[in-house]
C-alpha cells in the first residue's frame, strides 16, 4: 500500500470530499494562498476556486458563527482554527451554538460543520500549543475525533464532512509528516469505534495521537521486562468507545490514560469514571492518569518535555499496575 | 474483539454451589473455544466447562473454591492478534516480591483490596483479613486471594477440614445409598461388533446419533421389558417410577452434562439423540434446570474411554440401576474352537437389592448383552414404519425432517445457516402455501447446529421436489453452493397416508 504523511492524508480527504459534494466549503486564515501555515490546504483554491476555498479574516468567533450560519443553511463548510487553543477564542459560537442550535431548535435544521484544529506541545506556549479536547468531550452537542494515523485522519475527516452535527478534528502538528499506510480510494471510519493498536494482558493503556506514539514505544520496553501491555486508541472522544475500552479492562484489570490535556477533569478524569460506573468490579488495580500537570503549560523545550508524559513515565506506571 | 465470562453451571435442580476441581488451562493461556478449561463438581458428578469463545484466559477463583452457581469462574479476553509471537519474556508474569507480607493492619481495621479482589474474594469465600500481600501500597489484589485460596489448609495435628455444604450433601447421599442400598453387582461380557460397527456409522455421518444414545435406547427398553425393577424402595414398599427415565453421566470430548432423558422407551434413537443434543447444549450454556434432572430409573455411566474396564458403582440414591460400560478392547475369544479377535466390553450392572433378586437381575443383564450384540431394535432399521404421522415436521437422525408427502429432498450442508436458507426457500416457495395446515409447520423448523449437518424436506410430489430444488440452487444460495454438500431425491419411507 501506498505511503503518504498525515498532512497529505487531510488534504486528500478535503479534496475528494469537495469533489464529491459541491456544498463543501473550505476557509480560515492563510488556508487558501498560502496552503495554510502548516501546508496542508496547498492546491485546494488552484482546484476548486476562490469561491469555495479562500481565507478569512482574523476573528475566530466570526470565521465559526458564518460556519455555523452556513451549514444551517445548507452548506458544509469546514473551518480551520490555526491552533486549536482558538476554539476559547470562538467559544460562544463552538459550544453554545454549534453545539446546541440544532437541540434547542427541536431539530429544525442540522449543522454539519468540521473544525479543523492543529494541536500539541511545540514549545509555543498555553495559547498555541495546547491539546484540549476535554472542552470539547464536555460540552454537549459536538463530536470530537483524534485521528492517530495517516489513514486514520482521511477517513475520520471524511466521515466527520458527511456527518449531519458539528465535528472538532483534532489534528496533532507533531504527527504531520508522520507517514503511514493509506488506502487510496473512499474509505471512511465511524466515529465512536476505536481501536486496539497492541494486544496485551497486563495493562490497558488509553492514548491517542502524540501520546500514542509514546505509549506504543513504552509498550515495546515494557515487553522486554514480561508486562504486556494493551494499546486502546479511541479514535474519537465524543462519542467515545468504553465498550472496547471495558472488554481490554475485564482481562487486564488495570487501565492508565495517557493525555496531552491538563489533568484536572480531563479525557482521563471522564474515562475513570466511566470505568468506575460500568467496570467497577474489573478493576484490579486503581486507576491512573498520566497529563499536562495543572500549570500552564510550557514555552521552552526543556520545560516541555518535563511537563509532557514521557515513555519512561508510562513505563513507570505501567510497571507498578502489573506489579 | 470478543470477550466470555464463564460462570457456574447449574447441573442439577437441587445445585447451589459447585466447587473447582481442577483448571485444565493455566491462568493467561490462549485457549480455543471449545476447550475444557475447568474441571467442576457438583453433588452428582464431575464435569469439564469449554472455553465459549477462543481468547486468554484469566481465572477468577482459586481451585477448591464452591462457587454459586451462575458466580464468575473465569474470564476470556479477545484473541490474540493472529501470528503474534509470545517471547518467552512476553509470556512470563511480572515478578513478584519474593516474600509476601501481611496487608499492614489499619487502626480501623479495613482491609483494603481492589475491587475484583473483593469480588473474587466473595465468590470464593475467602475471607480478606487473612490475606497476604506483597504490594507496596498493601492493597490485595485478585492474584492475592487466588494465592490464597489456593493455598493448602495448614494441616494443624488434630483439626478436622470441615467439608464444604456441597461435599457434604454429596457425601451424605452416597452414605445414605450405599448403606440403604444393599448393592450388587453383576458383571457380563459383551460382543461389541455391533456398537463398533454402529461408531463406525456415527463417524462416518450414517448414523446421526451418539454412542451414548444408543447405550440409553438400550437400556430403557430392557427396562421396559422388566416393568418390576423400574422402582424404588421406600418405606418397606416398592414405589414404582413413574416412566422410564435414563441418567448419562459420561464425560465426553465435547464436554459435560447429566442428561435424563425422560420416556426412554418411548423415544426413537433419533428423538433420544434429539433430546440428549438439547440437554448437552443446555449443559453448555448451564442452563439445564430442574425439569431436566432428578431421580432416574437407571443411570448409565460411561468411562470407557479413560480405559476403565469395569468397576463397582454406587447406585444413585433412589434408582434401582446403574450399568457402567467399560472400555471397548480387541480381546482374543474362543469361538467354535477357534481363537478369534473380537471387541469386547465389560458391563457393570449395578442393582438394589431390596428391588430385585439375583435370579431376575441376571436376566435383566442377560437381555441387555443380548440387545447391546444385535442392536436389532436399538437402531432404526430400513424396513422399519415412520412413527410420524404424515405432515408433520420432526427430527431425524440429526437431520431436520420436514413431511409434507411422499417424497424426500435431502440437503446436506456445511453449516447450520445453509439449512435455515434451505428450509426458509422452501418455505418461500409458491407452491407451499397451498399445502394448509402443513406449510405452517415449516414455521416449526429447527435447524440444529452440529457436524454433519442435513436437511430433509418431504415433498407431495417429484415435481415439487425439482421446484424446492430449483429454488435452492437459485440466487442468493448459489453464492454458498461449494458448502452445499448435496440434494438427492430419496423414496420416501412409510408413503403418504
Amino acid at each position: 500500500m501506498r505511503t503518504i504523511s498525515y498532512g497529505q492524508a487531510i488534504n486528500e480527504a478535503l479534496a475528494e470530499e469537495m469533489d464529491r459534494d459541491g456544498d463543501v466549503i473550505l476557509y480560515g486564515l492563510d488556508v487558501a494562498a498560502w496552503g495554510g501555515i502548516f501546508n496542508i490546504t496547498k492546491g485546494l483554491l488552484e482546484r476548486f476556486g476562490p469561491e469555495r476555498v479562500f481565507d478569512s479574516p482574523i476573528s475566530e468567533s466570526v470565521m465559526v458563527g458564518a460556519g455555523v450560519g452556513a451549514a444551517i443553511m445548507g452548506l458544509r463548510p469546514v473551518v480551520e482554527l490555526q491552533y486549536a487553543d482558538f476554539i476559547l477564542v470562538a467559544g460562544d459560537e463552538i459550544f453554545l451554538k454549534a453545539g446546541m442550535w440544532r437541540y434547542m431548535h427541536g431539530g429544525a435544521f442540522k449543522v454539519p460543520l468540521v473544525v479543523r484544529l492543529p494541536s500539541g506541545a511545540t514549545g509555543a506556549g498555553p495559547e498555541h500549543s495546547t491539546c484540549p479536547e476535554a472542552y470539547v468531550m464536555h460540552s454537549p452537542g459536538l463530536l470530537c475525533a483524534v485521528p492517530s494515523t495517516a489513514a486514520d485522519a482521511k477517513a475520520l475527516l471524511k466521515e466527520a464532512i458527511r456527518l449531519d452535527n458539528p465535528v472538532m478534528f483534532f489534528e496533532h502538528r507533531r504527527l504531520y509528516q508522520k507517514r503511514d499506510e493509506v488506502p487510496e480510494g473512499d474509505v471512511t471510519l465511524p466515529f465512536g469505534k476505536g481501536v486496539i493498536r497492541r494486544e496485551g494482558r497486563h495493562v490497558t493503556v488509553v492514548a491517542w495521537q502524540y501520546m500514542l506514539s509514546r505509549a506504543l514505544k513504552a509498550a515495546e520496553l515494557l515487553e522486554q521486562e514480561g508486562i504486556e501491555v494493551e494499546i486502546f486508541d479511541p479514535r474519537t472522544l465524543s462519542p467515545f468507545d468504553s465498550g472496547t475500552l471495558i472488554e481490554s479492562v475485564k482481562k487486564t484489570g488495570a487501565c492508565l490514560v495517557v493525555e496531552e490535556g491538563y489533568r484536572r477533569l480531563g479525557v482521563g478524569a471522564e474515562i475513570g469514571a466511566i470505568l468506575m460506573e460500568q467496570a467497577f468490579g474489573y478493576l484490579d488495580r486503581p486507576f491512573r492518569r498520566l497529563a499536562i500537570p495543572d500549570v500552564p503549560m510550557a514555552s521552552v523545550k526543556p520545560l516541555v518535555d518535563r511537563v509532557l508524559p514521557s515513555v519512561e513515565a508510562i513505563c513507570d506506571v505501567c510497571r507498578e499496575l502489573a506489579a | 474483539m470478543t470477550a466470555a465470562d464463564i460462570v457456574m453451571p447449574m447441573f442439577g435442580q437441587a445445585m447451589e454451589f459447585g466447587v473447582l476441581v481442577e483448571w485444565l488451562t493455566a491462568d493467561g493461556a490462549e485457549v480455543a473455544a471449545g476447550q475444557p478449561v475447568a474441571s467442576i463438581e457438583s453433588d452428582k458428578a464431575t464435569y469439564e466447562i469449554e472455553a465459549p469463545v477462543a481468547g486468554m484466559i484469566r481465572h477468577r477463583v482459586a481451585i477448591g473454591a464452591e462457587v454459586p452457581v451462575g458466580d464468575l469462574l473465569a474470564v476470556i479476553g479477545g484473541a490474540q492478534a493472529a501470528g503474534a509471537v509470545e517471547t518467552p519474556a512476553a509470556s512470563a508474569a511480572p515478578a513478584l516480591a519474593p516474600a509476601a507480607t501481611p496487608a499492614p493492619a489499619r487502626a480501623d481495621g479495613r482491609v483494603l483490596a481492589s475491587p475484583r479482589a473483593r469480588e473474587l474474594a466473595r465468590a470464593i469465600g475467602v475471607d480478606l483479613a487473612g490475606v497476604t500481600t506483597a504490594r507496596a501500597d498493601g492493597v490485595i489484589v485478585a492474584a492475592d486471594v487466588e494465592r490464597h485460596g489456593a493455598a493448602p489448609p495448614a494441616p494443624s495435628a488434630g483439626t478436622m477440614t470441615p467439608l464444604s455444604p456441597l461435599r457434604r450433601a454429596t457425601a451424605r447421599r452416597l452414605a445414605q445409598s450405599w448403606t440403604q442400598a444393599p448393592h450388587f453387582t453383576q458383571m457380563i461380557e459383551v460382543d461389541a461388533s455391533a456398537l463398533v460397527a454402529a461408531q463406525a456409522a456415527i463417524r462416518a455421518g450414517r448414523l446421526a446419533c451418539s454412542l451414548n444414545d444408543i447405550l440409553i435406547r438400550a437400556a430403557a427398553l430392557t427396562m421396559a421389558d422388566f416393568p418390576d425393577l423400574n422402582a424404588s424402595f421406600e418405606d418397606d414398599a416398592l414405589q414404582p417410577l413413574p416412566d422410564i427415565a435414563v441418567g448419562l453421566a459420561v464425560a465426553t470430548e465435547a464436554g459435560l452434562a447429566v442428561p435424563v432423558v425422560r420416556n426412554a422407551a418411548r423415544r426413537s434413537l433419533d428423538e433420544i439423540a434429539a433430546e440428549t443434543r438439547r440437554l448437552i447444549d443446555l449443559g453448555k450454556q448451564g442452563r439445564i434446570g430442574a425439569q431436566d434432572m432428578g431421580r432416574a430409573s437407571l443411570t448409565l455411566s460411561n468411562l470407557g474411554r479413560y480405559g476403565v474396564a469395569f468397576g463397582t458403582p454406587v447406585l444413585n440414591l433412589g434408582e434401582p440401576v446403574l450399568v457402567f460400560i467399560g472400555a471397548i478392547e480387541e480381546k482374543a475369544v474362543g469361538i467354535d474352537h477357534e481363537i478369534v479377535l473380537q471387541p469386547r466390553t465389560m458391563l457393570s450392572i449395578c442393582y438394589d437389592h431390596r428391588v430385585v433378586d439375583g435370579l431376575r437381575a441376571a436376566q435383566f443383564s442377560q437381555r441387555l448383552k443380548q440387545r447391546l450384540e444385535a442392536l436389532e431394535d436399538v437402531l432404526p432399521g430400513e424396513t422399519e414404519p415412520s412413527p410420524t404421522e404424515p405432515g408433520g415436521a420432526r427430527f431425524a437422525d440429526g437431520r431436520v425432517k420436514l413431511r409434507l408427502g411422499e417424497a424426500d429432498l435431502l440437503v446436506g450442508a456445511k453449516d447450520a445457516r445453509l439449512l435455515s436458507i434451505a428450509a426458509a426457500l422452501a418455505a418461500l416457495t409458491a407452491e407451499l402455501p397451498k399445502l394448509g395446515p402443513s406449510a405452517r409447520k415449516l414455521r416449526g423448523i429447527e435447524i440444529r447446529l452440529e457436524d454433519g449437518l442435513a436437511a430433509t424436506l418431504l415433498c407431495e410430489s417429484e415435481a415439487q421436489v425439482a421446484r424446492i430444488g430449483r429454488a435452492i440452487e437459485a440466487a442468493d444460495i448459489a453464492t454458498y453452493s461449494t458448502a452445499i454438500l448435496r440434494a438427492e431425491l430419496r423414496p420416501a419411507r412409510g408413503g403418504g397416508a
